[in-house]
């Protein structure tokens, strides 16, 4: 979505204009708080399952950020945000994303870059993908990047969505506070989410850190 | 198989050379000869450390060989002065685990800020005294001694003290090893012009200028490698009712400075004395190569109180900072929840020579995670069985903290440094306390709620796994906890130090002490001052005569001294 006429530079390198990033996900963002979200999580916030590498690399194809760098081996507390939003995604429709990762392996299969895999995935002509497969390819690029489940939001733009939906996830929530400060949103305009901050006291007074230090190339 | 042997004989006749003219480098052969070393890591073999398991796993082991070498019985000199080093002679038996332990001859911070600015005494030559400690030689001047002097009660951040079921207050203390306190002197950083001499090209205060030394990985036992090490202690004062045999004890100056820890509570006046005291708690920082945000740990005597998941069945046993039968007079355990108060606060005014006062039930929200009761596990049966009556079987590893995200070069000799878009390093666990020195901030638990009423997310809560049995610290097998997520708001070690800084105002690499750097002037010995910089009493020496007044007491056992004449 945010990438999606981007063209690859390497292996998971994708080339994404900052300007584009914040303006599809600042219009994004602005319209889907608008019907204010519950407080807290309705979700399962542990990590359910493994989630597979077609899961991560359709994350990455879609988020245009390499998929070493929104999975990595290290993290805090061995949480994988992959093995949340895989689980969660499960949970909301376990034959809608198993389509969508067995649309995502031909895809792959058939050697097409990660650009053209978000724009197959997230468009349809000058419109949305109306389908199950654009569907929840929105919701994982908004988990991404907001750590929020879109579920009510989705199903309001598009009604058909409902159908590939489970009941207890037509609904829009805040997944984990783990999945809110982890937000790609925050990273991607080089801050920090409302109510934590990595930084020190002070650092408002110097320069954000660059999009490289969050392992988002541009080149 | 010739060549072998011939290769080994080479290195034999090498290793024996080398032991006969570099005396350290026999006592560390001896220290490897034991099931464990008796010189602290320089860090974790990055080689061996690609998944989160091994590189977990690898600091826990760090930090087990870090508290075993730290707490190693101290080397004495001939005249029975403890020395900075571990003992030829002495294992973690010795003295039914009445000793003086290598670290208590690092300097504490009370003796680096001291008043004034003055110049510190040189490394591992003792502690200073307060002047109401009467440590005074036939001159009248004050004395350095070898027994560490607490003067702290109240817990980080004030957020209050510990009182055991005697009613006495916890006490604490913090001690720097050798590259930290070197540091500190060559750049004069115990004094406020030191720091601002540190920041001269520095206008802004935005950049880190102090870089305390890091340690470096070695595949032999080498202590020049260790790096940075500053410990902080719990201790319990004992006394007849105490189960003296299971802790790690020596005797310390208890010391209250008049008007309390902050100069701020008048009724707290100054007293002085030589107690016997057990430890509870100790955190060990160590800046590494790998870690540039330091890598912490803490450990827990086995004693301090049940878990919170010890409340799913009875309760076996009695403990050092809870009272099973009082808490049970309160109802049954519901839910796995006691029926009493727990971790609360004690009321004000904190002054620990109020009598009467209402003794903390402590209770421990987190268990170690699963790979620290693996490591705890393994370190608990060498200790074992090797030594099966030593104290240090009671202590366990609660947990470690260390960063994920870090550049991996960059810094000086190829030194990993922090990533600017996570300066906090992402730790791993996300949360870390100890029972003793942040007991009011040991995380969520379930069933709480926020200050407004909305429950505390499933995320956000120390979830133990699984959620009922009683938790057995050198079982990897047992309960464990996983961290929740929102670790700003409660214990994170990086989290809270990352806020650090100098008398100037920009970072003190994760060392607040250095904030308690005074300007050049007078030294006054008679306070410890470090804190709050009251004055009182009279002993002024320069800074070369502190160094060069130097009392030995190692190996004695004095009785209680009275308060202050």
């Amino acid at each position: 979505m945010l990438n999606n006429s981007k063209k690859v530079k390497g292996p998971g390198m994708i080339k994404i204009s900052r300007r584009d990033v914040l303006k599809t996900a600042g219009t994004i963002g602005g319209a889907l708080l608008a019907p204010g979200l519950p407080f807290w999580s309705l979700a399962e916030a542990a990590p359910r399952e493994r989630a597979p590498a077609g899961f991560v690399n359709l994350s990455s194809a879609l988020l245009g950020i390499d998929a070493g760098v929104l999975n990595p081996v290290i993290r805090p507390d061995d949480v994988s945000m992959a093995d949340v939003f895989y689980g969660l995604t499960v949970l909301a429709g376990k034959d809608s994303i198993a389509n969508l990762l067995t649309a995502y392996d031909l895809m792959e299969k058939q050697h097409r870059r990660p650009g053209q895999i978000a724009q197959v995935l997230l468009a349809s002509g000058d419109g949305p993908n109306t389908s199950m497969n654009g569907a929840f390819s929105r919701l994982i690029t908004l988990m991404w990047l907001y750590g929020t489940w879109y579920g009510q939001t989705e199903i309001n733009n598009i009604h058909t969505s409902a159908s590939g939906i489970a009941a207890d996830y037509q609904k829009d929530f805040v997944i984990s506070s783990r999945a809110y400060k982890n937000a790609w949103i925050w990273r991607i305009a080089q801050t920090h989410p409302m109510g934590f901050s990595q930084f020190s006291f002070g650092s408002w007074a110097s320069a954000p850190p660059s999009l490289a230090d969050y392992g988002i190339s541009l080149a | 198989m010739v060549s072998i042997a011939k290769r080994h004989v080479i290195l034999l006749l090498a290793f024996g050379l080398l032991s006969i003219f570099r005396p350290d480098v026999a006592n560390a052969a001896g220290c490897w000869s034991a099931p464990y070393s008796c010189h602290p890591g320089g860090d974790i073999n990055p080689s061996t450390a690609a998944t989160y398991e091994a590189r977990y796993m690898a600091y826990a082991e760090l930090a087990w060989r870090d508290f075993i070498a730290l707490n190693f019985p101290a080397a004495t000199s001939p005249q029975g002065k403890p020395e900075p080093a571990p003992s030829r002679e002495h294992g973690l038996d010795y003295h039914g685990g009445d000793y003086t332990a290598v670290w208590q001859t690092w300097p504490e911070a009370r003796d680096i800020f001291l008043p004034g600015a003055a110049v510190p005494a040189a490394f591992g030559t003792g502690h200073q005294t307060p002047a109401n400690c009467l440590r005074t030689d036939a001159s009248g001047r004050l004395e350095l001694t070898d027994r560490i002097v607490l003067d702290e009660y109240v817990q980080a951040n004030r957020m209050g003290p510990v009182i055991d079921k005697q009613g006495q207050y916890v006490r604490y203390g913090l001690s720097f090893n050798k590259p930290i306190f070197d540091y500190i002197t060559a750049n004069q950083l115990y004094s406020t012009e030191g720091q601002a001499a540190m920041d001269v090209n520095n206008p802004d205060r935005d950049k880190q200028t102090v870089r305390f030394p890091a340690g470096q990985y070695s595949g032999n036992d080498d202590p020049a490698m260790t790096g940075s090490i500053f410990v902080k202690s719990s201790w319990k004062i004992l006394d007849a009712s105490d189960n003296k045999s299971s802790f790690y004890r020596t005797q310390a100056y208890v010391y209250d400075e008049a008007g309390g820890a902050f100069a701020d509570e008048p009724t707290v006046r100054e007293r002085c004395s030589l107690k016997p005291i057990g430890l509870v708690g100790f955190h060990i920082v160590h800046l590494t190569r790998s870690a540039p945000q330091w890598v912490w740990a803490t450990f827990e005597h086995v004693d301090n109180g049940p878990w919170l998941n010890d409340f799913t069945s009875t309760l076996k046993r009695d403990y050092t900072f809870f009272d099973a039968a009082k808490c049970a007079a309160s109802g049954p355990a519901s839910g796995g929840v006691p029926s009493c108060a727990f971790d609360t606060v004690p009321a004000e005014p904190w002054n620990p020579q109020r009598p009467g006062q209402t003794p903390t039930q402590l209770v421990r929200l987190a268990a170690p995670g699963k790979l620290a009761l693996a490591v705890n596990e393994q370190y608990n049966n060498r200790i074992k069985k090797t030594y099966p009556d030593s104290v240090w079987a009671n202590y366990f590893l609660v947990d470690v903290q260390f960063p994920t995200n870090v550049k991996a070069t960059g810094g000086e000799q190829g030194a990993a440094v922090p990533n600017p878009a996570y300066p906090d390093g992402m730790p791993a666990t996300s949360f870390l306390s100890n029972s003793t020195m942040e007991t009011y901030i040991p995380g969520f638990f379930h069933g709480e709620i926020t200050a407004s009423g909305n429950r505390i997310p499933p995320d956000d809560q120390m979830r133990t796994i699984p959620p009922t049995g009683a938790v057995m610290p050198f079982s990897s097998t047992g309960p464990h906890t996983v961290s929740g997520g929102a670790d700003r708001t409660t214990s994170s070690c990086v989290s809270c130090h990352s806020d650090a800084s100098m008398t100037t105002g920009s970072s003190s690499d994760f060392v607040f002490s250095l904030s308690r750097a005074q300007s050049k002037g007078k030294l006054n010995l008679s306070t410890s001052g470090t804190k709050s910089g009251s004055a009182a009493g009279a002993g002024v020496l320069t800074g070369h005569e502190a160094s060069s007044v130097v009392e030995y007491v190692m190996g004695t056992s004095k009785p209680e001294e009275p308060a202050g004449k």
